[in-house]
């Protein structure tokens, strides 16, 4: 209604003018400088339209004022003096405060029970730095540490989860410096999280597993982006259409945090230096009834820390230093054998090199990993559906290692008297794992699916059957209920099964999924994924007197998870997760049920982003969560071999003793400074704002006769700008 | 594992209570070292007979102070080590004077029997295994548990009984009998006998050492009067140990 009284007033002024004027006027988006086309254009009584080039030619009387309106975008009254003596003009229209009416849904049909769809829109709107991979932290289901990159899944721990981009497995998708993600956002069109219960395509997870999507959609435009985030990194990324179906971006990014980081310190003997970068050449074509992705990845981590400390020789201080690399390069096609077969292929090769050197003991591990995934999808009468598929992977790796013998679910070893083992092996490790899962439609509302994974792996030369069966029943047409169960098992780590350090004659770690849900849709606004569920592991790989490692342990962990979710409109989203859980385990059979070490009881997360304008937005995220486990110290020692007291413990207060709880609230906003043909976004904010410092760990006193909470974090403000630019492809 | 072992490095060196409260000031009874009369290492008796060997172990308590009580102590958290019996030698104790602290020195014998072969895999050296011994040195309410590693070799060739050899330590400042100062320079200096990490340790009466562990490094805010400052060294491997004392501000040690 105000819009028609608008276009009134400006009717009745126009109609006093006289003289007539020609221009040709295109009208652009104001930022982007894309044409915009159907833009309704008033000149006192006539009523003219943009053509798909967002142009319109006008007959103006000499002073005349012009309105031009269009939804999304500010009204733009214009008065014609404004027009220079030239034909061609351009007018550039303001994006205008969003509605909250319209819904806006992305993700792709959903087929695990656990599996919960982010685009990269709502991911980058509320993950933590605006970086999409590490939403998967604020979903339900997961614990982590404030600082830390790595997740916890339903009581698994970090490296018993999986992650992928796309249909390429890789050894991590966080650097290790902030927990950015090791591909820029630009590229990613969606992130999916599995907390359990997943189908027999995926392998080698007992936990959950993160997947990285890149973008599926060909851009009719060239798009340029630079970053510049202070303190951490700088970055660009440019993408290039190529024809009408392919398209191909590269970009860079490169940390300075270890510019900045040394302030933090008071101490000048101190010396820490983290840094990263990553880069990637990716090109992506979309066939008739397909496409094509080649992907390459470089990315490095690095960190040397020198610091006063008992390991070291008579300088006193002890360096450590780590470098891990991994570059990939893959290819995932997919395409139609026939109306009704569908095949995917996605081989892949990735060479990784991970050294950590700490006082006079370093680890070495390197070498490549060829691996080939092939899926297919057989399409039977009715919606039925058959999946097939098989999965090679093949690792020659080598291992340098003169290092203390020591067990990862041992929180009692002194890394100084571990015995130092020098080993140096070379090794060739196949895995081979063929899988099959049929959709079984049951009426129209019900879909059964039965799976089954085998594995083998040559490492220990075993095998695995997995039998997995997962179901949805679309109760009504906004209540949904889903159930699944099945193994899901993990061969060891390579350092749990080597000669002479670990035990070669390990098994697969085995892990139950139980998991019962429901999905509600209270309206298009509103909706919830309620969870519960319980695990139970055997065959854990434990640290063993005599055999060093064998497959004594068990665990078990069950919870109840709730996820809120608003929908994501042009104005508002946000999401409320909860999650509930206790997890334990025991050593061996004879052994009592002890708290394991990843067990937050209580997991809240809250986060939302609200636009205000049509340049300013803002949001946060409040975490809470139980404080972390740890095991207390009963007695200390002093060794007269290493000159340093020793912490002893009890075993039956194994990770007995809590943390404080948890809690920590980020905020930011963003505005976007327009200019007529490309944007600067200036993103500032504050993370681990807190009542008080949130402790990540336990600091005892010398002779551990007193002890304090660490709390590290203070309050870090960031700022960040990114400046975008869309172009015309090259070629026209 | 990447960011377990950053997190161990970061933690080794935050310590609570720093200025009040820290590792190189004998403010109580603290246990400093065990020596030994000739080689803390010694051959793996044969299956069915015992080994032994005679050490020392060395305490500093304050002036005034003194060890009311020793016994032997069984140290439940030594996985990777023998363990070994010990009898402590109670009466052949001694206590010396050095400026402000007082030096406890408690002979004892530790017995053992044959290491098993699983033992023999300490610091990549398939012919060395280590026992680990264990004293109890009270003062009042406060308690000191010493404990340590006897190096045992497999057979006569190891090379470890052949060329391991006790490193040389100088206490090159403070000289004996310096005057005292507010701030003093500390050093030492290491001849090695093989290659292996060396330890050094500096334990002061009062003020606080700017970095315990290093060679060359400052002792600060030292306190009024007589005052005594202890380097020791330490052999990771060997554990061979010397412990050099000096008394500043008053007598030479005599």
């Amino acid at each position: 209604m105000p819009k028609l009284w608008v276009c009134g007033f400006w009717g009745m002024v126009l109609a006093s003018v006289a003289v007539a004027r020609p221009f040709q006027v295109t009208v652009k988006e104001k930022g982007t400088g894309k044409p915009l086309s159907r833009v309704e254009v008033r000149v006192g009584e006539e009523v003219f339209y943009t053509d798909p080039s967002g142009q319109v030619r006008l007959e103006v009387p000499e002073g005349a004022l012009i309105l031009f309106y269009r939804a999304e975008f500010e009204t733009l009254n214009f008065d014609s003096k404004g027009f220079s003596d030239q034909l061609d003009q351009e007018v550039y229209l303001y994006p205008a405060a969003p509605s909250d009416n319209e819904v806006i849904v992305s993700g792709r049909a959903k087929r695990e029970v656990s599996r919960k769809d982010i685009s990269i829109e709502e991911a980058k709107a509320v993950a933590p730095r605006g970086d999409p991979a590490q939403i998967t932290k604020s979903l339900p289901g997961v614990q982590s540490s404030g600082f830390s990159p790595e997740v916890a899944v339903r009581g698994s721990a970090p490296e018993d989860s999986r992650y992928y981009i796309d249909r390429f497995s890789v050894p991590f998708v966080y650097h290790s410096v902030g927990g950015i993600s090791v591909l820029p956002d630009k590229l990613l069109e969606q992130v999916s999280f599995s907390a359990g219960g997943f189908g027999p395509q995926y392998g080698e997870a007992t936990g959950g597993v993160v997947e990285l999507e890149t973008s599926q959609s060909v851009p009719s435009e060239g798009f340029a982006q630079f970053k510049v985030n202070v303190p951490i990194y700088s970055g660009f990324y440019v993408e290039q259409p190529v024809g009408e179906r392919a398209v191909v971006s590269a970009s860079g990014r490169r940390s300075y945090l270890d510019a900045f980081i040394q302030n933090f310190f008071d101490d000048e003997d101190m010396v820490i230096v983290p840094k990263f970068f990553d880069a990637h050449l990716r090109y992506f074509e979309r066939t008739d009834t397909g496409y094509l992705k080649l992907l390459t990845l470089s990315s490095y981590d690095g960190l040397y820390a020198l610091v006063p400390g008992d390991g070291g020789d008579v300088d006193g201080n002890v360096n450590f230093s780590l470098d891990n690399y991994y570059g990939l390069l893959g290819v995932e096609y997919t395409d139609k054998l026939s109306k009704d077969w569908r095949y995917l292929i996605a081989p892949q090769g990735v060479y990784a090199r991970n050294q950590i050197d700490v006082a006079d003991n370093f680890i070495e591990i390197k070498g490549p990993q060829v691996r080939l995934p092939v899926e297919f999808q057989y399409r039977l009468k009715g919606a039925d559906k058959v999946y097939l598929g098989f999965e090679v992977e093949r690792f020659d790796v080598k291992v340098d290692v003169l290092a203390p013998r020591v067990s990862n679910d041992d929180p009692f070893t002194d890394f100084e008297e571990a015995p130092q083992v020098r080993t140096s092996i070379e090794s060739k490790l196949i895995r081979r794992a063929a899988f099959g899962a049929y959709d079984l439609r049951i009426g129209k509302d019900w879909v059964v699916t039965p799976g089954v994974r085998m594995s083998h792996t040559t490492q220990i030369d075993r095998s695995v059957l997995d039998p997995r069966l997962k179901t949805r029943y679309q109760l009504t047409q906004d209540v949904l209920l889903k159930m699944a169960v099945g193994q899901y098992s993990r061969s060891p780590q390579p350092q749990e099964s080597a000669e002479g350090y670990g035990n070669p004659d390990l098994d697969y770690e085995k892990v139950m999924h139980y998991v019962l849900g429901s999905e509600v849709k209270f309206s298009d606004k509103w909706q919830t994924d309620v969870q519960i569920y319980a695990k139970s592991g055997r065959d854990m790989v434990r640290s063993h007197p005599t055999l060093r490692q064998a497959n004594t342990g068990y665990l078990r962990s069950q919870g109840f998870e709730l996820f809120l979710r608003r929908n994501r409109t042009k104005k508002f989203f946000g999401w409320l997760s909860y999650t509930y859980s206790k997890t334990e385990e025991k050593q061996d059979a004879d052994s009592d049920w002890l708290p394991a070490e990843i067990d937050q009881t209580h997991v809240l997360t809250l986060v939302g982003q609200m636009k205000a304008g049509g340049q300013f937005s803002y949001g946060g995220r409040m975490t809470y969560h139980t404080g972390d486990r740890y095991t207390p110290v009963a007695d200390a020692v002093y060794n007269a071999g290493l000159g340093k007291y020793q912490p002893r413990y009890n075993e039956d207060e194994r990770y007995g003793a809590r943390l404080s709880d948890y809690f920590q609230m980020d905020l930011y906003g963003v505005y976007d400074f327009l200019f007529d043909e490309w944007k600067l976004k200036f993103r500032f904010g504050v993370e681990y704002l807190a009542p008080k410092r949130p402790a990540f760990g336990v600091s005892y006193n010398y002779d551990y006769s007193k002890k304090e909470e660490l709390t590290g974090i203070p309050p870090i403000f960031y700022i960040e700008l990114l400046g975008e630019k869309f172009y015309r492809p090259f070629y026209l | 594992m990447r960011y377990l072992l950053l997190m161990v490095t970061l933690t080794s060196f935050w310590g609570c209570g720093e200025d009040e409260d820290r590792f190189e000031v004998i403010n109580k009874l603290r246990g400093i070292g065990v020596s030994a009369q000739d080689k803390p290492i010694v051959l793996n008796p044969s299956e069915g007979t015992t080994q032994s060997a005679v050490l020392t172990a060395h305490a500093l308590l304050p002036k005034g102070q003194s060890v009311t009580e020793v016994s032997a102590y069984t140290d439940s958290g030594a996985g990777f080590s023998f363990p070994g019996e010990v009898l402590v030698d109670e009466a052949s104790a001694q206590v010396t004077t050095i400026g402000a602290l007082e030096s406890y020195q408690v002979p004892f014998t530790v017995t053992f029997s044959s290491v098993p072969t699983a033992y023999f895999n300490s610091d990549g050296q398939e012919t060395v295994a280590r026992v680990r011994y264990g004293v109890l040195l009270k003062s009042g309410a406060e308690e000191e548990a010493i404990v340590g590693d006897l190096v045992v070799v497999a057979d006569t060739d190891s090379k470890a009984l052949t060329e391991w050899q006790n490193h040389a330590l100088e206490l090159i400042s403070p000289a004996q009998g310096a005057a005292r100062s507010s701030q003093m320079a500390l050093e030492g200096k290491l001849t090695k006998a093989q290659d292996e990490p060396v330890k050094l340790r500096w334990f002061v009466s009062s003020g606080k050492v700017k970095n315990y562990r290093d060679q060359v490094t400052d002792w600060e805010e030292v306190g009024e009067g007589e005052q005594t400052v202890v380097l020791v060294a330490l052999a990771s491997k060997s554990k061979f140990i010397s412990i050099l004392p000096r008394v500043v501000g008053g007598e030479a040690l005599r």
